[in-house]
């Protein structure tokens, strides 16, 4: 296991959102989270983010408490929070500036072809679309190429044809990097497809995660023969929104 | 050509009104209440020699060292209320308390303490101004959203690189904002410290003017001072968008 939450309780003020938490990630692999708006998936992130710290149990990376790890995630936030005064290109670099990485530059070109930006290095993110600022934002998580990468709603501004694109193309990613992936979505198929293992986060507060094995599934097809695992998914899911 | 175009509104309300302004004093007929804008255009040509070689450079530089200091000590002054909260707490309350006290009837203290020579306008100057440079630098220090804050520590940002990365930037726009509306009130704060004891400036000048009942050499400096603070004001414009290339998000 890379990453392992052993009991975890989080809370901001007095309200808790997450409960007696304990699951693990395999390296390599990819982990899709979903649940009802407003469960504290973003929360999660947080806490792995080491932007919080669980009020009790612990979080550990490869055995060892993350407090103690180095920068190990490469995060991608739920709004694309480019800074407006840099061009596209330069929001890329901002990941290698940080790093006192100089001269990435071509990299950084290469990125932005990578999601479809060619031609578009040197334009301010104020005129760019939603699904484009996304797409950049998506080259700057990968720029910054921490271990564990945190995707929150990755593709959610995206249109179905884009999104499918980039689906594809983040799974090509995938098997070649070797990069161990955190992925919340709010789409079922997303889930499916990306994902080796889906967590459903359950309970108000969330005080479970249910993991279900979706590694045979690889193809778009695939999805449509476990349309009965994709139905259970799916009214799971709507349970736990009228919760 | 699309310049001009842009401008005319502006140029004909301007010359709508000192065409008004002409008629009304042309109709008062006495120069020591209201002088024509002829008058005292012929007027600043006649004083050329004091005012533009004596006066309005000492004027000016009453204002360019208190726009200076306003400008060192609202980057320090914000700079550190951004940084420590508990210092926000002690200083902001005394900051906005030095706008209550009205200047007029302590500036002649200012004399007294730093006597007739420039520093006391500095210091009038410097206090009308450092204001609106603090509070809005302060604010667009804290603009920057604790979201893109938190993105940039988990690219591993150290706090400098943070202030220099993300605030400093993204508190610019502010930073050309206040500028621009603390050197209209700079300007006034040296007029106003040479009006209550000096012995150069367009202030002092205009003061004299008065005893004299001269209407028409009253209001020449007066001119030449809004002139000065508009071609500063564009300056400062012209800066903002050599450093400011992007707009605030709509
Ligand atoms: N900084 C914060 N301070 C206090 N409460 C917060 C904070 N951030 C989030 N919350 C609360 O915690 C709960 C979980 O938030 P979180 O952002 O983790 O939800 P989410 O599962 O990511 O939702 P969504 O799918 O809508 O993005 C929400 O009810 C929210 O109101
Ligand atoms: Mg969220």
């Amino acid at each position: 296991m890379i990453l392992e939450f052993n009991d975890v309780c989080f809370g901001y003020k007095d309200r808790t959102i997450l409960k007696n938490i304990s699951f693990g990630v395999r390296e390599g692999e990819c982990t899709a989270i979903i649940g009802p708006s407003g469960c504290g998936k973003s929360t999660l992130f947080r806490l792995i983010n080491r932007l919080e710290k669980p009020q009790s149990g612990s979080i550990l990376y490869r055995g060892q408490p993350i407090e103690s790890a180095g920068n190990i995630t490469a995060f991608m936030p739920q709004r694309d929070l480019l800074l407006p005064w840099r061009t596209v290109l330069k929001n890329v670099t901002l990941a290698f500036e940080l790093k006192k990485q100089r001269d990435k530059k071509p990299e950084a070109y290469s990125l932005l072809e990578r999601v479809g930006l060619k031609g578009y290095e040197n334009v301010y993110p104020s005129e760019l679309s939603g699904g484009m600022k996304q797409r950049v934002s998506f080259a700057r998580t990968l720029a910054v190429g921490g271990e564990l990468m945190l995707l929150d709603e990755p593709f959610s501004a995206l249109d179905s044809l884009t999104r499918a694109d980039m689906q594809d193309w983040l799974m090509a990613q995938m098997s070649q990097l070797d990069k161990t992936v955190l992925l919340v979505t709010h789409d079922i198929d997303e889930a499916m497809l990306l994902g080796n293992t889906i967590l459903l986060m359950s309970g108000e507060p969330v005080d479970k995660l249910i993991s279900t094995d979706v590694s045979y599934i690889k193809t778009r097809e695939d999805i449509y023969k476990a349309s009965q695992l994709r139905e259970k998914l799916l009214s799971e899911l709507e349970t736990e929104g009228h919760r | 050509m699309k310049k001009a175009v842009k401008h005319l509104p502006a140029i004909i309300t301007s010359v709508s009104l000192l065409i008004l302004w002409q008629i009304i004093a042309m109709l008062i007929n006495a120069a020591y209440i209201l002088p024509s804008p002829v008058q005292i255009a012929v007027r600043i040509w006649e004083l050329r020699e004091p005012l533009f070689t004596v006066h309005t450079p000492y004027t000016m530089l009453v204002t360019l060292l208190g726009l200076l200091i306003s400008i060192i000590i609202g980057v320090i002054l914000a700079m550190i209320m951004d940084r420590y909260e508990t210092a926000e707490r002690a200083l902001y309350p005394v900051i906005v308390t030095t706008q209550t006290v009205p200047i007029t009837a302590i500036a002649p203290l200012f004399v007294l303490w730093l006597g007739y020579g420039i520093w006391s306008k500095v210091l009038v100057s410097v206090i009308i101004t450092f204001f609106p440079i603090v509070v809005s630098l302060h604010d667009g220090l804290k603009s920057s959203k604790r979201e893109s804050e938190e993105l940039f520590q988990t690219m591993g940002a150290s706090k400098a690189a943070i202030f220099l990365k993300l605030k400093l930037p993204g508190a610019l726009p502010s930073f050309f904002s206040a500028i621009k509306m603390a050197v209209p009130l700079s300007i006034i704060g040296a007029a106003m410290g040479e009006w209550l004891g000096s012995q150069s400036g367009l202030g002092y000048f205009s003061k004299r003017m008065m005893t004299q009942l001269d209407g028409a050499g009253v209001f020449a400096p007066v001119v030449i001072l809004a002139v000065c603070a508009m071609l500063v004001v564009a300056f400062i414009s012209f800066l903002e968008r050599k450093f400011v290339k992007w707009r605030k998000e709509i």
